[in-house]
Order: structure tokens, then C-alpha cells, then sequence
């Protein structure tokens, strides 16, 4: 596996057209500001594993897009030690199969954990969180946001652990899922494991096809229904950015989503 | 100078008739107050010329300069010149007010507005309407209170500048400073776009701000009477009771849904995800 002590800012690039599996172990060192920005890329199935770590007091953003054209199975895990903070964005828009299955660990006092995903599912998409609470005072928001269209198919499951002496820990999750035809299947389990008395957790999941209320009010705008369904869904799709703080970033992630919805 | 025409217009919900024979012109330029106690008709008549699929037409005739509003799409009703400030404006979180406003105003336009112009003249209503800059950036009425959500509406109303408004219980949820800022927006609409209303609200305070130049009462889905401002003035005064033993009529009681219960909490104590 390969050992990267992370800097200020870095871009990595993993390419399937060059190895079907690639391991990465990630290490943020302690009291620093790093920002990831990591993408798939190629035309071949592949398996990707990421380990990162955060170390006392580090804070990380990573950015993760999956440009690839083929399967994708991803297994990343992070480890938050104390008074570190993550906040992982990822744009899951690609038109292929994936198995995505991520597992995070509170481990140290004070850790905070931030996770946003944007899935567009043409195909089957399968998400698998864990985020586990092993420290007091440790913080968790897990959002994901999925649009399926035709045939596709997208499952979530998010399990948030809060184990018995994490005191004054909180942990949320948010997964919604907009099934944009009748022939689309989504599939959402919000699952909570607690513990200990003194913490705050809550889940939150919806299901279902666009509002007709919202539809019909943006027609009486002048958006025919395609308009303003586009609009809906790309506004799904689009607070995935709200995490990067990084104008010209967001603003290709932007132009990115709008070409993958139409 | 635009007219809208209804004519004997029965409207139904669900098999139950709402709308018994309405019959109404609005002219550019005329400001025209429906009144009437609630659950008797109004907002379905304003959803019903929007294009509401709720609302299902078994006769009668809506038209916009002799264009029948009854064949168009709800977007084509739009940008014929219709527009509704609704009483329950629609929040849609993570699509922006300045994201929607513009591909509105495109909507409209042969031609898209070049950006420029269009960020100058949405800051400008913004402005007029005394919201914060940072209001553009939001989402749609998303987190809004519901003064800002009516004031969003007449944001809207300024950049798709239409010929006949409709205005359903707009100054619900404002204070009274906020109906004065309001009601001068759609007073100069009116001066400079020439532009007809069709204003439900139950407080006169509303119609002293915008003068009305016809009033009408639609109780049961009738209009029983038709006037000008004094007619408006009478009700706010006097209520509705004269006008029913003058006219002998009973007004439709507003239907109270009954509350559904969902239950207990469907989790299984003790339950694990394998």
C-alpha cells in the first residue's frame, strides 16, 4: 500500500486503464490544513481502497469524483483521532456500476466528521456508511443525496454507532433519493446504534418521485416540466459543493452535474 | 392592453363542484378584489387560470386576447402573461432564487438575458422590495419566513412582468411595513406595465394600498355581487350576513379534514440490521 504523508493541497488521479486495483493510505500529520482532491479515471472495471488518517488536531477536506467508465468498488476507511475534523464530499455521477463501501472511526475526543455524497444512478449504485463512535465528544453528519433515472437502481444504508462511554457525542444522518421514473428503484435503511444515554442522533431518509407542488409552481414561472425538473435535480445533486470551499472547483463540479442531468 | 375572459365556468375537484357558473373580465389596468369567506371558490378560480391539474374544467371558457388559456400548458399560460402569487408559495431546496429567476426570465425571452443585465436588474428588484442582496444566493423560499416567501413572489411578478396578475391572500404574513413596500412595487407595476389584478384578500386594509376599481363576492362558487371599492369597504365593515339574506343564500362551509393518525413509531425494539 502506498503511504502518502498528505501537503497543503493535493490532486490525485487514479487511472483503471493502468491497474485493476490500487491500495492508498493517506496520513494527515497533526495540527495541519490539508485539502484532496482525488479522481477515478479510465475505461476498465476496478477496485480501489483508500485508508486515510487523520492525526490530533488535523483538519481535511477530500474531494472524491468518479469519472471512471466501468465498475467501481471502493473501500475507503478514516480514522479521526483527536480534535481532527473531515469533510468528505463525493460525486458519485458516473454512468457505471458501483460498490461503495466506507467505514469511519471517531477515535479521539473532539473529532468531527462531515460527509456529503451526490449519486446519479443510471445503473446500480450500492452505498455502505459506517461511521463509528469509539471517543466522548465526537460529531458525525452523514448526507446523501441520490437522483435514479430509467432503470437504475441506488441502495443506501448508513449505520451510525455511538458505543456506551461516548458521552456528549452526536450523530445525524440525512439520506434522500429522488426516483425520477417508474421503473427506478431506490432503497434507503437509516440505521442508528447507540449506547450511552448523554448524545444527540438522528436519521432522517425520503423517498420517492419529484414534488408535482414544486413543478407546478416553477411552470407558472414559464419552465416547461423538463425545465423545472432539471432544475430539481440538479439541486439535489449540487449542495455536494457546499463542502469545497473552492470557487473554481465548484463551479466545474456545477457545470459537471448540469451536463450529467441532461 | 390585454383582456382575460371567463365565462360560465364550472370547475370540479374530485367529482365535487367548486365552481357553479363564474363569469369574469379583466381588463390591463384594472385592479379587481374577490371577496368571499373561505372554502367558497377563490383560490381554486386562480389555480383554475393558472392550469392547477387539480382542477378539472367540465365547461365554460377561459380566454387571453381571444387565445383560449383552457389549451395551453401551465409554462404556455405563463408566458401568454398570466401570473399567480400564491398564498403557500413552494420552497425547493438546493435550486437557487437566482438559478430559478434567471431560466424564468429565459423562459420568457427568444433570446437568453446576458448575464450582466440580468444580476443588475434582479439586485435592483431585490432592492425595491427591501430583502437582502444575500436573498439571490438562497434557496428557493427554502428557510424563508413568510414575509420573505410573499415578497419572493412579487420579486418573481416584477422580472416575468405580466399582463394580468393574480394575487391570492398576498398579504398574509406580512407586517405592516412590509404590506406598504408590497403594495408599492404592484402599484408601480400598474403605472408602468398597465398591468390588471385579480386580488383575493380578506382585510382592507390591502385595498386602501391597492385600489380596487371592481370588487366581486364569490360565495358557493357564484359571484353574487359585483361593485367597486365601496362594495369592499361595506364588507369590511358589516361581514358577509347582509349579503346573504339580500341574495338568500347560504355560503359554502369550509371543509375541516379530519386528522389522520399514522400510528406508533414503526421501529422494532430491539431490532438489529443484519
Amino acid at each position: 500500500m502506498n503511504e502518502i504523508q498528505l501537503e497543503k493541497n493535493a490532486r490525485l488521479k487514479l487511472d483503471s486503464d493502468k491497474g485493476k486495483s490500487f491500495s492508498l493510505k493517506l496520513v494527515a500529520p497533526e495540527r495541519g490544513e490539508y485539502k484532496v482532491v482525488l479522481t477515478v479515471e479510465g475505461h476498465q472495471d476496478v477496485k480501489v481502497q483508500i485508508d486515510t488518517c487523520l492525526k490530533d488536531d488535523a483538519s481535511l477536506t477530500v474531494l472524491l469524483i468518479n469519472h471512471n467508465e466501468g465498475k467501481v468498488s471502493l473501500q475507503e476507511n478514516y480514522e479521526l483521532n483527536t480534535n481532527s475534523r473531515l469533510q468528505l464530499a463525493e460525486v458519485q455521477l458516473s454512468p457505471f456500476d458501483l460498490e461503495l463501501s466506507s467505514v469511519s472511526t471517531l477515535q479521539g475526543q473532539g473529532g468531527e466528521l462531515t460527509t456529503r455524497t451526490a449519486i446519479l444512478a443510471d445503473c446500480r449504485k450500492q452505498i455502505s456508511q459506517d461511521v463509528y463512535h469509539k471517543a466522548p465528544n465526537t460529531t458525525a453528519h452523514v448526507n446523501n443525496y441520490g437522483v435514479v433515472r430509467g432503470t437504475g437502481r441506488c441502495e443506501v444504508v448508513v449505520r451510525n454507532t455511538i458505543e456506551r462511554g461516548c458521552f456528549r457525542s452526536s450523530t445525524h444522518q440525512t439520506s434522500r433519493i429522488l426516483t425520477n421514473d417508474k421503473t427506478a428503484v431506490g432503497k434507503i435503511l437509516p440505521i442508528l446504534y447507540i449506547d450511552e444515554n448523554d448524545v444527540q442522533a438522528s436519521h432522517a431518509a425520503s423517498l420517492g418521485q419529484p414534488d408535482e407542488s414544486q413543478l407546478f409552481y416553477m411552470q407558472t414561472r414559464g419552465l416547461s416540466r423538463n425545465e423545472a425538473l432539471k432544475l430539481i435535480i440538479v439541486g439535489y445533486l449540487l449542495p455536494v459543493t457546499e463542502i469545497i470551499d473552492d470557487a473554481d472547483l465548484n463551479e466545474m463540479l456545477r457545470k459537471e452535474i448540469e451536463m450529467k442531468v441532461a | 392592453m390585454a383582456t382575460l375572459e371567463i365565462k360560465d365556468l364550472h370547475v370540479s375537484v374530485e367529482d365535487k363542484e367548486i365552481l357553479k357558473g363564474v363569469n369574469l373580465t379583466v381588463n390591463s389596468g384594472e385592479v379587481h378584489a374577490l371577496m368571499g369567506p373561505n372554502g367558497n371558490g377563490k383560490s381554486t378560480l386562480l389555480m383554475t387560470i393558472m392550469g392547477h391539474p387539480k382542477y378539472r374544467v367540465t365547461s365554460g371558457s377561459i380566454t387571453l386576447d381571444g387565445r383560449d388559456v383552457l389549451g395551453m400548458t401551465v409554462d404556455e399560460r405563463s408566458k401568454a402573461g398570466l401570473f399567480i402569487a400564491m398564498q403557500y408559495p413552494q420552497e425547493v431546496p438546493g435550486v437557487t432564487n437566482s438559478d430559478f429567476l434567471k431560466a424564468a426570465v429565459n423562459a420568457h425571452r427568444e433570446k437568453p438575458i446576458r448575464l450582466f443585465e440580468f444580476i443588475r436588474t434582479l439586485d435592483k428588484t431585490i432592492a425595491d422590495l427591501q430583502m437582502d442582496a444575500s436573498f439571490a444566493h438562497r434557496y428557493l423560499n427554502e428557510g424563508f419566513s413568510g414575509g420573505e416567501k410573499k415578497r419572493n413572489e412579487i420579486i418573481q411578478m416584477k422580472l416575468l412582468k405580466p399582463a394580468i396578475a393574480m394575487l391570492d391572500e398576498l398579504d398574509s404574513g406580512l407586517d405592516v411595513d412590509a404590506i406598504k413596500v408590497v403594495a408599492d412595487n404592484i402599484n408601480e407595476m400598474r403605472e408602468k406595465n398597465d398591468l390588471g389584478l385579480i386580488i383575493v384578500s380578506h382585510y382592507e386594509r390591502f385595498y386602501e394600498l391597492i385600489e380596487p376599481t371592481h370588487a366581486h363576492v364569490l360565495v358557493n362558487g357564484e359571484i353574487v355581487a359585483s361593485g367597486d371599492h365601496e362594495l369592499s369597504k361595506k364588507i369590511d365593515a358589516e361581514g358577509y350576513e347582509w349579503l346573504y339574506r339580500e341574495k338568500n343564500i347560504r355560503a359554502q362551509q369550509e371543509e375541516v379534514r379530519p386528522t389522520v393518525s399514522l400510528g406508533t413509531c414503526g421501529a422494532n425494539p430491539g431490532a438489529r440490521y443484519e
